[in-house]
């Protein structure tokens, strides 16, 4: 055999293996499994908004005010450095997957709150390199660990549903009233919505649900006496790029009690 | 008279005795308070201020840890508590003398030590070493931590989150709102009671 044939037989052999260990991966049952059975979390907590019990405008301000409130969130009019952790979208573009023609006027014009999904098999714990973001055990929260975090935004591409910020600027520069109870970010870290969790070790709800007036449920997706299965049972809800298979566990009720 | 070889008048010499004396006491001076200055400041070092009304207030005035192994040991132990907490859920540091303490630089140091500027910085100007602490958590301005936390930074429902008063944290049994928290983040029992 001659230095050529070896270096095509050797090449041919390695992209066999590297192919069909890519295969294997992808086929993988136990992947696709998982995919489907729901959070590995054994508490995973999640949302139910009802769009339907949203009275005014006013509250879903209100709601965004109270999170901003509690968690030293920025507010900076520059769209291309601003900070969210819970904002409105059309329909169109929270369900762009749903999303048809003759929408109803209705539904075009409400204002639909979203945040962080806490998805099942979040996108953006698969490529953090330093585990800044990671799924907690216990409650299936996403959290993010800002001591962690090196700003290098694989988390913001990975994310379907754009609920990452990044800190262009230093936060305290747009921040009015710093809330001493939680700390602020930095420059160069990325944020999102923690399901208040530092609440929720105080025994509290989320500062977003205390404010919402009833529309916005909050509670454990695995126990089927919760008041969120309880909802989801009686209301048909969607969750948002469902087909994306990362098992967001925040719903939406959008038509109301009719369509039970 | 020989030293080193020459030979000295010390008639000449005697003429200089006054002067060579008063330079002599001179040096041994300068020696002595320079001397003294450097283990006054190698004994003492820079003086943190314990003067807060918390710590005022409290009988037994002790931190979570001696204060030996706080000197040499607290970063180690906040970067410890920041894993334990921020990765691991777990808030509860314990009971110590009848308290129960929460692993919180906001909620626990910062409560009794509400002086930052005489307090973390005393040392840290003095060895040089950056605190980086404040870049994102909130440090208090002194005469901020006496008086409750404004109702307005919190949404409706949320003052009980609010720390603590000043007197809540002398009294040790009833020193803080802090519930015991359980791994899995959910609330487990009231310390206090009947707060919310």
């Amino acid at each position: 055999m001659d230095r050529r044939n070896f270096l095509k037989i050797t090449a041919l052999t390695a992209l066999f293996g590297l192919g069909s260990a890519s295969a294997y991966k992808l086929l993988s049952p136990d992947e696709i499994l998982a995919s489907i059975e729901g959070s590995p979390a054994c508490d995973q907590l999640g949302m139910v908004i009802d769009m339907d019990l949203f009275r005014s405008k006013e509250t879903i301000e209100n709601v965004i005010e109270a999170c901003n409130k509690a968690h030293n969130i920025p507010i900076i009019d520059n769209p291309k450095h601003e900070v969210k952790w819970i904002w409105t979208e059309k329909y169109e573009s929270a369900f762009p997957d749903s999303t048809s023609v003759h929408l109803s006027e209705d539904i075009k014009a409400k204002p639909f709150l979203v945040l962080c999904n806490h998805c099942d098999h979040p996108a953006c714990v698969r490529v953090c390199p330093t585990q800044a973001t990671f799924k907690r055990k216990s409650d299936g929260i996403v959290q993010m660990d800002y001591h962690r975090c090196i700003g290098c935004r694989f988390c913001m591409a990975a994310c379907p549903y754009g609920s990452r910020s990044f800190n262009w600027e230093n936060p305290r520069n747009y921040i009015k009233d710093v809330n001493p109870e939680y700390p602020t970010r930095t420059i160069g870290v990325v944020e999102k919505c923690n399901f208040c969790v530092e609440r929720l070790e105080r025994g509290l709800k989320p500062a977003c649900v205390d404010a919402s007036e009833g529309a916005v449920l909050f509670g454990k997706m695995n126990d089927p006496e919760s008041e969120v299965r309880a909802a989801l049972s009686m209301n048909y809800a969607v969750t948002r790029k469902t087909e994306l298979g990362t098992g967001p566990n925040v719903y939406y009720i959008i038509g109301g009690q009719e369509h039970a | 008279m020989m030293i080193f070889g020459k030979k000295l008048n010390l008639g000449v010499s005697l003429r200089n005795l006054g002067v060579s004396l008063r330079l002599i006491v001179g040096v041994v001076l300068m020696l002595a308070a320079l001397s003294l200055s450097c283990s006054k400041e190698s004994a003492l070092g820079p003086k943190p201020s314990l003067d807060t009304p918390a710590i005022n207030a409290m009988t037994n005035k002790q931190c979570v840890k001696p204060a030996a192994y706080m000197r040499s040991n607290h970063m180690t132990m906040l970067n410890d508590w920041r894993d334990t907490v921020v990765r691991g859920g777990d808030r509860n540091l314990g009971e110590i003398d009848g308290v129960i303490y929460e692993k919180s630089l906001q909620h626990t140091c910062l409560k009794c030590h509400s002086n930052p500027t005489e307090f973390c910085d005393k040392c840290h100007s003095y060895a040089s070493v950056k605190v980086y602490c404040w870049d994102c958590h909130v440090k208090p301005k002194s005469e901020d931590v006496n008086s409750p936390k404004s109702e307005d930074v919190q949404s409706p429902k949320s003052e009980d989150v609010q720390s603590p008063k000043s007197e809540d944290v002398k009294s040790s049994n009833e020193s803080s709102d802090f519930k015991s928290i359980k791994q899995d983040g959910q609330k487990v029992e009231d310390t206090k009671g009947g707060e919310k």
